[in-house]
């Protein structure tokens, strides 16, 4: 079974022989599962944006190989690389332009030339989904919902094609902590429920620590490493020098390290780290 | 797609054209625009070609993409070119064939000197110009106009909020096309395509960009508004510039070289002629030349 993303020696340059000649990746491979829910994390300017681009052709490939489910990305595939893959841009919201939710959810499908029948079925699905009830809100402007309501319609515009494969870029940024708890909610049961493979792009380790099964950290074009989250975490030096932060967890750990209190294993997720402590208190009073 | 667009089109460079103080650079690009008008013979544009070409490898951009900012312009002077090589009569006949008895296509030896010299005119006018854009930041530009204008202050012409206006106009181009990208990227990511189909088609599949860009532009402005008014911007006020202009030595110089330029353009103009009549006799009887 191919995997659902390979990447192979992946390169490219912007703007070519001119003076603003900036190099973007530089031989990036990597390969991610079905089934796995995938980070990628880096500082500005790292090289992520123009990675996700690969994925569905958006960008021209220059130099290397992306398949998607074993299908090469190129021009004669871009149809089914482009249903098969369903990207959320940062800020989606800024891409809603219909007079009603409906109709702005309706948009992809309708680009694949479905039924109108499939066309009302797919609305109704990704609606539910996203959690905006279709009675109330199928009939209105996406420009008058709030904005966790809006990125919700914006996400839903994006399942309506059934992408199995789903490219999250900063999902989260902008939102208010509960608006944010909501979309990451959301995010877990998408990958239950619809798209099994789930890449996720973010500037937050916490949430990375938590969700993804696997990352990879790009540092400067190139890829630095790919592993579970608590291997790549471990490395706390390599971490910073790529210009990110480590989970709060693994942070607090790191300095209650410095003061004499060692640990058996990396923690990147607070309870684990609070399970650790009692552990440890447990051991000590007995 | 929009890397092609050559707006805003600075090329930079550590050179004396560069440098050049911008309302030396813009006059001075007027004053060759009109030399180039008053062109009459090949001697003259020969002199011109040379004279571009030298202030081209002084800026140190490379030729060709001096030349590539022709290309917008190529449908223009082929048509131009073209048109006139039919419609110009007079001098000595070259081809003739008379498709209805009141109606004769005619190709004449003044028609190929004009069509010929039209295409030279064109493209020395766009090169020179572009010339201008590609050694003056935007910024410095409008710092240039700006100065330029400022006796119409006299007449009560508010210079100087046209400025702050053609300044952020400039300096959004490039945000704004960042953003199309973006939205343009979201909504292919949604299966639309924007070079298939009819003419029809492809403007209704310009919507998609076209409102959200819109919607942000407004964000954009009000933000922006926003964000002036609480630092206290006012235009009434005198206000000082970080970077104060100043003519200098070199600016004298480059005056100096135009001037000269111009002279021999006049000069060939209205007294000599004598090289062009040497090769090619009987051209300069041309009347519209």
């Amino acid at each position: 079974m191919p995997a659902a993303v390979e990447i192979t020696n992946l390169s490219y340059t912007y703007s070519k022989k001119t003076p603003y000649e900036k190099k973007a990746l530089e031989g990036i491979c990597f390969s991610v599962e079905k089934g796995e829910f995938f980070g990628i994390v880096g500082s500005t300017g790292s090289g992520k944006s123009t990675l996700i681009s690969h994925l569905n052709g958006l960008l021209k490939k220059q130099q290397g190989s992306v398949k998607i489910n074993g299908l090469e990305v190129e021009k004669k595939n871009l149809k089914a690389v482009r249903s098969m893959v369903g990207m959320v841009f940062q800020y989606p919201e800024y891409q809603l332009f219909e007079e009603t939710v409906y109709k702005d959810v309706a948009f992809g499908p309708k680009n694949l030339r479905l039924q109108k029948d499939e066309i009302d079925l797919r609305v109704k699905e990704a609606l539910n989904l996203v959690g905006l009830d279709f009675d109330k809100y199928a009939e209105r402007s996406p420009f008058e919902l709030s904005g966790g309501e809006k990125r919700r319609a914006a996400i839903a515009g994006v399942l309506a094609m059934r992408p199995e494969i789903l490219v999250l870029d900063e999902v989260a940024a902008g939102l208010d902590p509960e608006g944010k708890k909501d979309i990451l909610a959301l995010v877990k049961r998408l990958q239950k429920t619809m798209c099994p493979t789930v890449i996720f792009i973010s500037h937050n380790m916490d949430d990375v620590a938590s969700l993804c099964d696997r990352v990879a950290v790009l540092n400067d074009g190139r890829l630095l490493t790919v592993g579970e989250p608590r291997a790549v975490f471990s490395d706390a030096k390599a971490i910073i020098e790529a210009g990110l932060e480590l989970p709060t967890a693994t942070l607090i750990q790191k300095k209650l390290e410095n003061k004499g209190i060692n640990f058996s294993k990396t923690a990147i997720k607070i309870e684990e780290l609070a399970q650790m402590l009692l552990e440890r208190r447990a051991n000590s009073v007995s | 797609m929009f890397r092609d667009i050559t707006l805003g089109q600075y090329y930079p460079a550590n050179s004396a054209v560069h440098r050049l103080d911008p309302r030396t650079k813009i006059l001075l690009t007027i004053f060759y625009i009109v030399g180039v008008f008053f062109i009459k013979t090949y001697f003259s544009y020969a002199v011109t070609i040379l004279f571009l070409t030298s202030v081209i490898l002084i800026s140190k951009i490379p030729v060709l993409s001096v030349l590539k900012s022709i290309r917008g312009i190529l449908f223009l002077v082929l048509f131009a070119s073209v048109l006139n090589l039919f419609f110009v009569s007079s001098g000595e006949v070259l081809f003739e064939s008379w498709i209805t008895p009141r109606w004769v296509f005619r190709i004449t030896m003044d028609g190929v000197h004009y069509s010929i010299k039209l295409t030279l005119r064109l493209i020395l006018l766009v090169t020179g110009a572009s010339l201008l854009t590609f050694t003056t930041t935007p910024v410095e530009l409008t710092d240039g106009m700006e100065s330029l204008m400022s006796p119409l202050k006299l007449i009560k012409v508010p210079v100087h909020d046209i400025a702050v206006i053609m300044s952020i106009a400039l300096r959004f181009i490039p945000t704004l096309l960042d953003e199309t990208n973006k939205i343009m990227n979201a909504q292919k990511a949604r299966g639309a395509s924007f070079d298939t189909g009819g003419i029809v088609k492809r403007a209704k599949a310009l919507l998609p960009i076209l409102i959200p860009l819109f919607v942000s532009s407004f964000r954009r402005a009000d933000e922006l508004a926003f964000a002036m008014n609480a630092r206290c911007y006012n235009a009434t006020d005198k206000r000082t510039k970080m970077k104060e202009l100043k003519f200098s030595l070199k600016d004298l110089i480059a005056l100096i070289l135009v001037l000269a330029f111009l002279t021999v353009v006049f000069l060939d103009r209205y007294y000599f002629m004598g090289i062009d009549s040497l090769l090619f006799p009987g051209v300069l009887r041309c009347a519209i030349l």
